[in-house]
């Protein structure tokens, strides 16, 4: 089953005609499953056929889902037990080896060698967010994303968003037919019933048709609403997604008199100002910011390292990885920004009228030191805020820019075509006016979920009643699709046709790596049906290239690259007295105290804006800052929270603006004082097995006046307690060498330090050591510039099969991550235990291969030894009995126990479709079984065979890339061959920072660490 | 062989043992041989079935929990990452703890020719067997994958592969093993005088069967003494060093893992005498229901309490002894790991248990300095099971706590015991005493032939103390 994406053919090619395949004859429980007329498309992996399908595809939640380690289980055992199956079904109930049939192609596709993946280019385009991708292919199955090194938004990276596509794309609950009033429909049928009613709405022009939209940034959606408003003038098209960048292009439009999108240049940039903004973690371009800002943090490096200010009232990836950090209050920025104008005028920067204004609001030496650097450092930094601060905030720091000479040199401008003429708030504010009035006959909502994410006081939910007819194109069903009276599938981008535009205006295809699983159809194909001209996706997109971007050839190209034509930067003129005008506006909020809280609604690098709720790497990888997993919390400041008498875990209840929510405390050190904090996108009430229920949903108290932010909110003691999970429950190091680091300074006196800090002789081994020759891996871990963010984790889920534990057993420390992150506070002051300044410090830790391994010695069944070739400590996962003896003795703690079948039970539970995610070179993992990070050997030894086979030994230097190593942002994680000095490995291995992490106990861990390296501003110190 | 070859014990009695009433209340050797062999032989009283009935409920609990531990998964326990051992490897060492006395009673005190074994050895020896098959349940059960914990033998197979010889818990599976093996000998070679009395007592076919089969043909004449004898040393000798071996090599566990708290050489004879500690104390609370119960007070005299209660007394000490020697090294090692480990155990989050140790392990066998509390039957009922409770708690403390906070402080975890290891734990107990009342009612519980041989009528110059010895008789 696999297809090629060369363009030549519509891509409903790749229909299964069961006639014609020479399996189906033999036998039948392998046909394809047909229902209600329809085939549908099944893996080479043939397990539609089975009558579990059936039963999955008819039954909303599977057989045991919800049963693991609910009373009823053990209820329903003992009554097995009393009916004297229990040893008969032991046999069943412990089914390790599945009986799977493996059937050769009768006629295999061309280019296709049964065993070896494929890979083919698309882009990643949820909300906003562009990321260029590579998509491996097994058996025509997506089974791993890769980030697409030619597109500007990845650089070959990918976060954790990107990552948990392919787990998405095999949602169990995703639209998986087309459902008219609930009930089963098809897609004839929905055709023949919109056409009647285009007919209808045609003759009015359109009038009382309601189109719902998602932000998005492809051009060919851009050319299919203007279609569809061409023809249906009169109908109304809006464009709504519950987190959005139109505050900044809202500044630009003051700024500049057109909307524009910054584009930063942080590797031009000496230093950085990120004042509320998360460059590093959530903006649309941070893993090329990441990148960029990780190429100056080597002390040694061309140019000198940068310095970030971070000045935000939650902490945020990036301020973890700033060098100075001011907390303020989210309602500050302004005030925060001109302040800082006003210090930056009296050392000479011309800034127009009203923009500067000085304010005793905070810490005077920072502000001071900070304007002294950047009044001597033009054009060589960066002043960024928050996408969701207002237009006018915005528009101060892009004034402080033009200033300070950086525009054109460290921050660039792409035009943003596909921006909105309106307001998005307002647009969905008077969408739910007209739905109330009954002015809206049709209502047709594209993706999205709004009756969830919409704003409270809109009551989307109800207005969207009013209306006659409701459709929704979903992904899956959700809130919204509730209220709709016809859900239609939609494709996951995975399966369907389109483009995008990246932040800086490149251009990039995304193409189907996968025959739509649920027959669904995407919205641009939606939207020419609405339009009443239904195209295939293919033509549309195929159409709009060789329209706008160039022949045919072109597109060829930029199918094989993924991208095509560059960066569309543009040159714009500043209006400095629209700037002053709007800048005066920004006033200093008023005092915010325990009783009148401001409230900050953040957006969850896991969840997003409710979307990927169902998604269970996501929810279960734990929140950068928080290590929180599968819920949020109301963030408080340790402060705030004693001023309140709060303690973690308690619920309370958080009133604002006369609506309320109820919520579990979480002490965040970091957070503004007098801010409770809380991430959207939780407490969805039909999200799927996996996302119902979790967390907490912050869209209730977000109305369209505190889309980001409201003051005067109220919180109070309520009953009950949260138990919200977390993967790291100790905050502090305890004073133990294990992230060590120094400013630049100090590095430059002593750089040998971090190998200096272990007290004591180094501990001799108790058996002989393994001879290591030929090529041995390591890995380098630089700690300078890993911020945090997640992206090597779920890379590593995806590509090691991991499976998911769900919150109890979160709470209970099991999760399975083979690559953790851990995360220490530290305080800033010489109270060790005073965090209300903390910094923080981030440690990715996976299996570190030690050479002399505790865990070896310990296994009774030689279960996990030592592979000669490679020197890497194996793990035999057949031979594993499961005594747990190897983790306990692991120092590193980086070994994982199935202490059930995760795939069989619980949020991690398999079905028919979601197993086609496999990656076929990983073994899964049965209950009872220990295992651990291997260093990707499944990839280490696919770049043997293939070195091998073009007739060498040895393996290239960078030829083979574990997925954390491929994933990271920042290229923090380097692996290769310790025993080639010339390896880039060997060479971040010999720098002076070099260390190794509980050396002192003989491991001799293969795995070393780079000291981190803070930069402060040497007059801070002092 | 000349007969004083044969049976040197039973026949020379030191003069100062002669003094001590071993068996009190003037019995004959017929005495003895009713007293022991009525109770397997008359009609089991009522108490009996209700504590059979009892000890069988409560095994049933072990059963069906540990079908459901294999049905659903080691994960109903509370165990996480980073506890990977909870009340599994505290229970198995536990037991195995308590297997000790029987064999030290048995074997050591043979040797060192302690008379006063005889009247609780057989007792001991069951116990020990009995603790030893508890503690075998453990490691069993408490892997992954219970159906391949045959890889964990060293079987000849067509994967050519060996268990890892490297591992202690492979060391474990030989130790406990060996010493399962050698108790086992030990007790049955014991029994086989006595079982073949029992045999010619039997009234009915089936008794005469059974006690045959399992006397092997004993009849008691001089050259199966010789043999007897000869064996009972042989195994005495082979059990002598197991004593000390079984323990430390489950020491070993612990002592060879890189982990803060377990990493501690002290640990074997740490051990050791923690094991004997919990054993005797075990000892003495089945001993006190038991002669109680069953009229054995003469067999089983205070004075035979009161000695074991001194070894609680020694080896509780010297339990503390290692408690507070852990502290010191701790500190004298200047590794900080090791320091905040100790620093944890005794204030941490298991602060808590950590002292409920110390309480029942140190402070409470200081009682048994006085005399009148070692010869009170309350008094030393109610320590010995707390000194039980203490020893629970001491290898719950060393595995737990030592886990919960190990190097790195991102991994700290808490463990919290679920159901099903409440319920595990305490259904090794109705295998335990399952056993025992099995025992009780079809095996002689003291040794017969042993007692009498102690008595003052196997005493050549019993009832000739007013004449002159023979011996010095004869060297006139």
């Amino acid at each position: 089953m696999s297809h090629r994406h060369d363009g030549n053919e519509p891509h409903d090619h790749m229909h299964h005609d069961p006639k014609s395949d020479g399996v189906a004859e033999r036998d039948p429980a392998l046909l394809p499953v047909e229902e209600n007329g329809k085939i549908y498309w099944r893996s080479a992996d043939h397990v539609a056929g089975t009558s579990e399908f059936h039963e999955f595809v008819t039954r909303e939640f599977p057989q045991g889902a919800d049963e693991l380690l609910d009373p009823v289980s053990r209820r329903s055992f003992i009554s097995l037990m009393g009916a004297s199956v229990a040893f008969a079904g032991l046999g069943t109930a412990c089914v390790r080896r599945p009986v799977e049939k493996i059937i050769p192609y009768a006629k295999r596709p061309e280019d296709l060698l049964p065993g070896l993946p494929q890979y083919y280019a698309t882009t990643f385009n949820v909300s906003g967010m562009v990321t260029g991708l590579v998509v491996e292919s097994n058996d025509g199955r997506p089974t791993k994303i890769e980030g697409n090194k030619l597109h500007p938004a990845s650089a070959g990276a990918t976060g954790s968003l990107e990552q948990g596509a392919v787990l998405s794309l095999y949602d169990p609950d995703r639209t998986v037919r087309v459902l008219k009033g609930g009930a089963e429909s098809e897609w004839p049928a929905f055709d023949a019933d919109w056409n009647e009613r285009f007919v209808a709405l045609r003759a009015k022009g359109g009038e009382g048709l309601l189109v719902v939209h998602e932000a998005t940034r492809s051009p060919a959606h851009a050319a299919m609403i203007a279609q569809l408003a061409e023809a249906l003038p009169k109908a109304t098209i809006v464009e709504w997604d519950p987190v959005s960048g139109e505050q900044t292009l809202a500044a630009t439009r003051l700024a500049y008199g057109q909307a524009l999108e910054p584009v930063y240049r942080l590797e031009r940039a000496d230093s950085i100002v990120a004042v509320d903004a998360d460059l590093l973690g959530s903006s649309p371009f941070h893993l090329r910011y990441g990148r960029d800002w990780a190429s100056r943090r080597h002390p040694e490096g061309p140019g000198g390292m940068n310095r970030v200010w971070a000045v935000e009232p939650v902490f945020t990836v990036t301020g973890g990885a700033a060098d100075h950090r001011l907390r303020i209050r989210a309602g500050e920025a302004g005030t925060f920004l001109r302040a800082l104008a006003a210090e930056l005028q009296q050392r000479g920067v011309s800034l127009p009228a009203g923009v500067a204004a000085a304010s005793d609001a905070f810490p005077a030496a920072f502000v001071q030191t900070l304007a002294k650097e950047l009044a001597g450092k033009r054009g060589r930094s960066v002043i960024a805020v928050g996408t969701h601060q207002p237009a006018e905030v915005q528009a101060i720091a892009l004034a402080l820019n033009e200033a300070l000479g950086n525009v054109g040199e460290t921050v660039r401008f792409a035009a943003a075509p596909h921006a909105p003429s309106k307001s998005q708030v307002e647009g969905i504010a008077a969408a739910a006016k007209a739905l109330d009035a009954g002015k809206v006959d049709t209502l047709v909502i594209l993706g999205g979920n709004p009756a969830f994410d919409a704003p409270a006081d809109l009551g989307f939910g109800a207005a969207m009643a009013k209306a006659k007819h409701r459709i929704h194109l979903a992904e899956a069903p959700n809130e919204t699709s509730l209220l709709a009276d016809w859900v239609l599938p939609q494709t996951h981008f995975l399966e369907e046709w389109g483009d995008a535009t990246a932040l800086d205006g490149t251009y990039s295809v995304v193409q189907p790596l996968i025959q739509p699983i649920w027959d669904g159809r995407s919205k641009v194909e939606l939207l020419s049906q609405l339009a009443g001209a239904p195209k295939k996706g293919y033509e549309i997109v195929h159409g709009h290239f060789l329209a706008t971007q160039g022949g045919e050839a072109e597109w060829r190209k930029a199918l094989h690259d993924g991208v095509h034509g560059g960066a569309q930067l543009v040159e714009a003129s500043f209006q400095a007295g629209a700037v002053s005008a709007a800048a005066a506006k920004v006033a200093r909020p008023a005092a915010a105290s325990a009783d009148s809280l401001d409230l900050v609604f953040t957006v969850d690098h896991k969840v997003f804006d409710g979307r990927f709720s169902n998604n269970g790497w996501l929810q279960e990888l734990p929140d950068s800052m928080s290590k929180l997993t599968w819920s949020n919390a109301a963030m408080l400041s340790p402060a705030t929270a004693k001023a309140l008498g709060l303690e973690t875990n308690q619920m309370v209840r958080i009133e604002q603006g006369g609506r309320s929510l109820d919520a579990g405390v979480w002490v965040q050190p970091g957070l503004a004082d007098n801010t409770v904090a809380i991430a959207l996108g939780y407490g969805r009430k039909h999200a799927g097995r996996v996302g119902t229920g979790r967390g907490f949903d912050a869209y209730g108290l977000r109305a369209t006046d505190s889309l980001w932010m409201a003051s005067g909110a109220k919180l109070s003691r309520i009953a009950g307690t949260a138990l919200l999970p977390t993967t790291q429950d100790h905050q502090s190091m305890e004073g133990r060498p294990l992230v060590r680091e120094q400013t630049a300074k100090e590095y430059a006196a002593n750089p040998t330090y971090a190998q200096t800090l272990v007290k004591g002789p180094r501990s001799l081994a108790l058996w002989k050591s393994h001879e290591y020759v030929g090529q041995q891996w390591g890995m380098s871990i630089d700690l300078n510039s890993c911020i945090g963010c997640n992206g090597c984790m779920i890379a590593c889920q995806a590509e090691n099969n991991i499976p998911v534990v769900g919150p109890e057993q979160v709470r209970m420390g099991r999760q399975m991550h083979w690559i953790r992150i851990d995360r220490y506070f530290a305080s800033s002051t010489d109270d060790p235990s005073d965090l209300s300044e903390p910094e923080v410090v981030h440690q990715p830790v996976s299996c570190v291969q030690c050479e002399d391994a505790p865990c070896e010695n310990v296994c009774p069944v030689a279960a996990t030894v030592h592979s000669k070739d490679g020197g890497l400590n194996d793990m035999i996962y057949n031979r594993c009995i499961g005594t747990r003896y190897c983790s306990n003795n692991c120092p590193y703690k980086v070994r994982r126990f199935n202490f059930f079948d995760w795939h069989q039970e619980g949020e991690g539970a398999l079905t028919d479709v979601s197993q086609l995610r496999f990656n076929p070179d990983v073994t899964v993992r049965t209950r009872g079984v220990m295992e651990k990070c291997t260093y990707c050997v499944q990839r280490i030894n696919v770049a043997k065979r293939d070195t091998k086979l073009r007739g060498s030994e040895i393996v290239p230097d960078g030829a083979i890339v574990p997925a954390c190593a491929q994933a990271c942002p920042t290229e923090a994680i380097v692996f290769g061959d310790i025993n080639d000095p010339n390896s880039r490995v060997s060479k971040s291995k010999a720098q002076p920072r070099s260390y190794e992490m509980l050396g002192e106990l003989g491991t001799k861990p293969r795995t070393s660490y780079l000291a981190r390296i803070r930069n402060p501003n040497p007059e801070m110190v002092s | 062989m000349s007969l004083p070859n044969v049976m040197p014990e039973t026949l020379v009695v030191p003069p100062e043992a002669a003094h001590e009433e071993l068996v009190s209340g003037n019995r004959s050797f017929h005495d003895i041989t009713e007293l022991v062999s009525e109770v397997t032989e008359r009609k089991s009283d009522l108490a009996w079935y209700v504590s059979l009935a009892l000890a069988l409920s409560v095994l049933g609990v072990l059963g069906g929990s540990v079908l459901y531990l294999i049905w659903a998964g080691i994960g109903i326990w509370g165990l996480s990452q980073p506890v990977g051992w909870g009340w599994d490897i505290t229970n198995f060492v536990f037991w195995v703890g308590i297997g000790h006395a029987g064999t030290l009673i048995s074997a050591i005190l043979f040797l060192f020719r302690q008379k006063w074994r005889t009247s609780i050895n057989r007792f001991a020896e069951a116990m020990t067997l009995f603790a030893v098959a508890c503690a075998l349940i453990f490691p069993g059960i408490h892997v992954g994958r219970i159906w391949m914990v045959y890889f964990m033998a060293p079987l000849p197979n067509q994967m050519g592969m060996w268990p890892n010889f490297r591992s202690p818990l492979l060391w474990d599976v030989f130790a406990v093993g060996t010493y399962a093996t050698v108790s086992l000998l030990f007790w049955y070679v014991g029994l086989i005088p006595d079982l073949a009395t029992l045999r010619d007592r039997a009234t009915t076919k089936l008794r005469s069967f059974a006690y045959g089969v399992l006397s092997l043909g004993w009849r008691g004449s001089m050259r199966h003494w010789m043999n007897y004898e000869r064996a009972y040393m042989i195994l005495a000798g082979i059990s002598t060093p197991l004593v000390l071996s079984v323990h430390t090599i489950v020491s070993f566990d612990f002592a060879t893992s890189v982990i803060p708290g377990w990493h501690t050489t002290i640990f074997p004879p740490y051990f050791v005498a923690g094991a004997i500690f919990s054993g005797f104390a075990m000892v003495v609370t089945l001993m006190v229901l038991a002669r109680q119960l069953y009229g054995m007070k003469d067999l089983v005299t205070i004075n035979h309490l009161e000695k074991m209660n001194k070894i609680i007394l020694l080896t509780g000490t010297l339990v503390g002894y290692a408690y507070g020697m852990e502290f010191f090294i701790a500190w004298y090692s200047g590794s900080e790991y090791e320091q905040y480990a100790f620093i944890n155990r005794a204030f941490g989050p298991y602060a808590w248990a950590y002292w409920t140790m110390i309480t029942c392990n140190v402070l409470t066998p200081q009682f048994f300095w006085f005399k009148r509390f070692r010869r009170s039957i309350p008094v030393m009922f109610v320590l010995s099971i707390v000194v039980n409770i203490g020893m629970w708690f001491e290898r719950f403390v060393i595995i737990v706590t030592s886990l919960h906070r190990d190097y790195l402080p991102s991994s700290w975890g808490y463990f919290m015991p679920s159901m099903w290891d409440i319920l595990i734990f305490v259904g090794s107990f109705g295998l335990f005493f399952t056993l025992f009342l099995l025992f009780i009612r079809f095996l002689p519980m003291i040794a017969i032939s042993e007692v009498k041989g102690v008595m003052p009528q196997a005493n050549p110059h019993h009832g000739h103390e007013h004449d002159v010895p023979l011996a010095a008789a004869e060297a006139r």
